[in-house]
C-alpha cells in the first residue's frame, strides 16, 4: 500500500533522520588507513581482520556477504548490532 | 598498543598540547608532513562511542582543518605511521580540497513500490504487462532522482556532490560545501526542496556534518 502524499508532509529537516545521516557518515565514511586490525567488541574475544572489511556498518557489511566478506566480519557485525 | 584514530591533519598544524574533549585526552602520531589525531581505545556502547567519536572530530574540525577518520579504527602507531607515509600525496590532496569544508546531506523518500505478487499471474500476457509497469515506474523513478540531483546541482554552491544511495525507494546525495557558502547553501536548498516535491514522499535537508563522505583518498576507498 503506497503513502498518500498529504499523510507526510514534506520536511526540510528532521531530527531522527539528522541521527540516522550522521552515524551513517561515521560508520560507513571518512578517511580509511587500511591495515589489520585486532580488536575486542561486546565481550567477543579478540578478533583479527582486514580493516577493509571490518571498517562499515553492519547493513553494508550484510550488503557486502561476498567470499571478501569473511565470516569472522559476519560473527563482529552481529556482536555489534547486539551491543 | 591500538589507538582509536580520529582523523588524519597536517602536523605543522597539530598543537603541542591537546585540551581533553569530554574527557578524552588527544595525541598525535606524526609522520612527515602529516599527523594523526588519536586516543586510547573508546569504550562503552557503541553508538554512545560512535557519537563521541563524532563530537571529537567536530571539536577538532573548529580548530585544524582535517580529515574526518572512519568510526572503529583501532591501529597500532606504528602501522599509522606507514599508512600516513605511503599515502601522503594522496592524503595532503584531499586535505587541500576539504579544509573550511562542510557536509549536507539531501534524503529524498519515495513512495514504496508495489508488492511484487500483485504482479497478476492469471495469465502469462497479464504476468508480462505488470512486470512491465512495475519497470516503468522504476525507470521514472530514477529519472525524477536524476531531475532532483540536476536541480540542486544547478542552483546550489558546492564543491563536489556524492550519490550515497540510490535505492527503490531511497535517494540520497551529499554536497561538499565552503564554510563561507553553508548559508547561501542552506537557503538555496530550502527554497528549491520547498517546490520539488513530485514524486517523492517527503525530502529533507540534514547537516552540517564533518565532511566525512569526501574524506576518503582514492587509494583508501
Amino acid at each position: 500500500m503506497s503513502i498518500p502524499k498529504t499523510a507526510l508532509p514534506p520536511l526540510v529537516h528532521d531530527e531522527n533522520f539528522t541521527l540516522l545521516e550522521l552515524l551513517d557518515r561515521v560508520l560507513n565514511t571518512g578517511v580509511v588507513l587500511v591495515g589489520d586490525v585486532t580488536i575486542s567488541v561486546a565481550g567477543v574475544d579478540l578478533v583479527y581482520l582486514s580493516l577493509r572489511a571490518l571498517l562499515t556498518s553492519v547493513e553494508t557489511a550484510r550488503k557486502l556477504e561476498n567470499p571478501d566478506f569473511t565470516a569472522p566480519a559476519r560473527i563482529l557485525a552481529e556482536a555489534l548490532t547486539d551491543s | 598498543m591500538n589507538w582509536h584514530l580520529y582523523g588524519i591533519l597536517r602536523s605543522a598544524q597539530a598543537p603541542l598540547e591537546w585540551q581533553a574533549v569530554q574527557g578524552i585526552q588527544l595525541q598525535t602520531i606524526v609522520a612527515g608532513s602529516l599527523g594523526a589525531v588519536v586516543s586510547v581505545p573508546l569504550e562503552g556502547q557503541m553508538v554512545q562511542q560512535a557519537l563521541l567519536h563524532n563530537s571529537i572530530v567536530e571539536a577538532t574540525l573548529e580548530q585544524i582543518p582535517l580529515l574526518p577518520a572512519r568510526f572503529a579504527t583501532p591501529i597500532s602507531a606504528e602501522q599509522i605511521q606507514r599508512q600516513l607515509e605511503s599515502q601522503q600525496t594522496a592524503l595532503l590532496r584531499r586535505l587541500t580540497t576539504l579544509q573550511f569544508t562542510r557536509e549536507y546531506a539531501v534524503r529524498a523518500q519515495l513512495e514504496p513500490l508495489p508488492v511484487v505478487e500483485s504482479i497478476p499471474t492469471t495469465s502469462g500476457r497479464a504476468y508480462l504487462e505488470g512486470k512491465a509497469a512495475l519497470l516503468r515506474i522504476s525507470e521514472a523513478r530514477a529519472e525524477q532522482c536524476q531531475q532532483l540531483k540536476a536541480t540542486l546541482e544547478a542552483v546550489l554552491p558546492f564543491r563536489e556532490s556524492k550519490v550515497l544511495e540510490a535505492s527503490q525507494e531511497l535517494y540520497r546525495l551529499a554536497f561538499l560545501v565552503a564554510q563561507d557558502k553553508l548559508l547561501v547553501f542552506q537557503n538555496a536548498l530550502q527554497s528549491v526542496l520547498a517546490s520539488q516535491h513530485q514524486g517523492f514522499v517527503r525530502i529533507t535537508m540534514h547537516g552540517a556534518f564533518a565532511p566525512y563522505s569526501f574524506a576518503e583518498t582514492d587509494s583508501s576507498q
